[in-house]
């Protein structure tokens, strides 16, 4: 009960944040969209690395590092500090100075104008609509399997139909996903994007501060950091996996077993080497086999893991993180800045916010490895870590609540997008900018918003089973697979219409082939292990520079508009 | 600009540490070495961000965007 009043306590303070933004609201179409160009260096770098870092910051993390070890970081994090800045400072100043000197609110008002070509606009948006929308179905399911096992057993009378026996009296997930929507669609539709920025600032801080909360007490349960860097599983001399200690809730202390716990085998332990190796501590791969137990028939049945990764995807997962200087709801947040220096800040700090977030959440997976039963969904890795050594409500309730932060984060940046995107790219464009008034712009905006949310809600329900964090991958490949677009058009004089349109339509046709052939959202590498982003791209690229080459340069005056420095 | 290039990919080659890939000695507060260069590298993005603002800053943009006042912005003006 205790978390569930520090949730509800949260999303209230996220309620008056809302109300206190709205009163800064200066009542045009322009501040409901991109702040007036008002936002300073603080609040635009806590509202971009919020809106970059979902739940899987902190939950998908710690689950993927239990899986494969403290390459996790690695391949997901640190790449993303290096890429992630580069994209900001190459990319997001020169976008933020063409769209403020020519009132661009959208990346399509760019696209169209930069490739002379008003269709584009139309084949760009359906493609952006339905890779920001699974991207918004990962939040709202994401929140509704926190929240249901956190309050199990809050309200025994009133929720008696839990997704598992376990979870019953929990807030179930459709009144998560419902009370989520409602309060990200207040503070949006009030506030506008200055509503989502001092939103996104708050629950930036709320999440990175859970975060290292988290860490301290589970470092400290587990009797310091040099302690807990022996817990993870172990290969015996027999290859068998095995865990060296346990947590005994009694005396709150870690305790060596008097003979280690066998929790499955290495299936091809020909090489001897892998003796006492703690495959969690290092990237080699392994594959082990556990066991889980059917929840149907209670039946043991086996199951196979590759822990650590190989190097080829390694490699290819640099690909990955481009997918943000394609990501329209950035497009908006940078669009927000008051000036160029204001992404000094972001510049800097951004790789340095993502080591504060994901080193901890790295470790605790992999000391997880050694204390938690092998079967644990990854997703409930960090709530039964904290369950089991930690074991404080309070904390909990806190750590929910950051969790929750890193969702609507997202959450708000995408809804405010995609009704931008609708009311300007659509609407206005289709009626002409002097037909609609700047008070209906801004009607149209709200009532798309409360459309898009209602449908995002029901669609959420829907799949409420999805894998959310397969899904984010996907959503993921998808923009980066359109990077070429944006990188070629700021920095490729000769880069057509035409090609710039090959690009995107190779870039659908060869993300919608890998996403089939995954069986539409699982994990799915290419060959030895490379990501299919990496190939979209090089297509998607490929065939943006050929066509360009035989088709028609664009005409001087747009190259003089768009190259302004070089003119 | 080309010195901040050579620093990226200098850094996206760094990034691939084989020569870490096996090891799983811990290093320093109870960080495998595998983990402890990947948080040092973060560092080092930020260090080549540090560098980027005061070196290699976009001056000629920032000069481009502030040339003209939100009243005075070119308006869209596309044929539909």
């Amino acid at each position: 009960m205790n978390a569930l009043v520090i949730i509800i306590l949260y999303l209230l303070v996220l309620l008056l944040l809302g109300w206190g933004s709205s009163r800064l609201f200066r009542g045009t179409s322009k501040d409901f969209f991109v702040a007036s160009h008002s936002i300073g260096p603080f609040l635009l770098l806590m509202s971009v690395f919020g809106t970059t870092m979902t739940a899987f910051a902190l939950v998908g993390s710690t689950g993927k590092s239990f899986e494969r070890g403290i390459g996790t970081y690695g391949l997901m994090a640190s790449i993303s500090g290096l890429i992630h800045m580069a994209i900001f400072f190459l990319i997001g100043i020169r976008l933020w100075a063409l769209g403020k000197r020519n009132g661009y609110l959208t990346q399509i008002q760019f696209f169209r104008e930069r490739f002379e070509s008003p269709r584009i606009g139309y084949l760009l948006f359906p493609i952006l609509v339905l890779l920001v929308v699974p991207y918004l179905l990962i939040g709202i399911i994401g929140a509704g399997k926190v929240i249901e096992p956190v309050t199990a057993g809050a309200f025994p009378g009133l929720f008696s139909n839990p997704t598992i026996p376990a979870w019953s009296g929990g807030v179930p997930p459709w009144l998560t996903g419902l009370v989520i929507c409602m309060v990200v669609l207040t503070y949006v539709f009030i506030g506008g994007s200055r509503g989502a920025a001092i939103a996104n600032a708050f629950q930036t801080v709320v999440f990175m501060g859970m975060g290292i909360v988290a860490f301290y007490f589970v470092v400290q349960s587990l009797g310091g950091l040099e302690k807990a860097g022996s817990v993870p599983m172990r290969i015996n001399e027999k290859g068998e996996m095995v865990q060296d200690y346990h947590f005994d809730k009694t005396s709150g202390q870690l305790m060596a077993y008097q003979s280690p716990k066998k929790i499955g085998v290495v299936t091809d332990f020909s090489n001897s080497n892998l003796t006492d190796k703690h495959p969690h501590l290092s990237r080699d791969t392994v594959t082990v086999e556990f066991k889980k137990k059917n929840p149907k028939t209670g039946e043991m049945i086996p199951f196979e893991r590759e822990i650590g990764m190989p190097f080829i995807t390694f490699v290819t997962y640099l690909f990955i993180p481009l997918s943000v200087g394609m990501f329209p709801h950035l497009f908006q947040h940078w669009l927000t800045a008051r000036n160029a220096r204001a992404f000094k800040l972001t510049v800097i700090a951004h790789p340095i916010c993502i080591m504060i977030v994901w080193v901890p959440c790295v470790l605790i997976g992999s000391w997880a490895s050694g204390l938690l039963p092998p079967s644990i969904p990854p997703p409930a890795v960090l709530s039964a870590m904290l369950s089991l050594v930690v074991g404080d409500p309070l904390l909990t309730g806190l750590l929910t609540a950051g969790v929750l932060a890193a969702i609507m984060s997202s959450l708000d940046s995408q809804f405010l997008c995609l009704g931008t995107v609708f009311t300007n790219d659509i609407v206005v464009y289709r009626a002409g900018k002097n037909s609609i008034s700047d008070g209906q712009k801004l009607k149209i905006a709200r009532l798309f918003i409360v459309l898009i949310v209602g449908a995002t809600y029901l669609l959420a329900m829907a799949l409420k089973n999805a894998n959310v964090f397969d899904l984010a991958i996907w959503c993921f490949s998808g923009f980066a697979a359109l990077f070429p677009l944006v990188f070629s058009a700021l920095y490729w004089k000769r880069t057509t219409k035409y090609g710039a349109i090959a690009s995107i339509i190779t870039a659908l046709i060869t993300w919608s082939y890998f996403f089939h052939q995954s069986g539409y959202g699982g994990e799915y590498f290419v060959g030895p292990g490379i990501v299919p982003a990496a190939i979209c791209f090089v297509a998607s690229a490929t065939s943006l520079i050929v066509v360009s080459l035989f088709s028609v340069p664009p005409a001087k005056s747009t190259i003089d508009r768009f190259f302004p420095s070089q003119s | 600009m080309k010195i901040f290039w050579v620093i990226f990919l200098a850094l996206l080659v760094l990034h691939q540490d084989f020569w870490n890939w096996s090891n799983e000695d811990v290093f320093a507060w109870g960080m495998p070495i595998g983990l402890f260069y990947h948080a040092f590298f973060s560092i080092a993005c930020a260090c080549l961000g540090v560098w980027a603002v005061l070196r290699a800053w976009p001056k000629d943009w920032e000069n481009y965007a502030e040339q003209t006042t939100d009243e005075e912005e070119i308006p869209l003006n596309l044929d539909r």
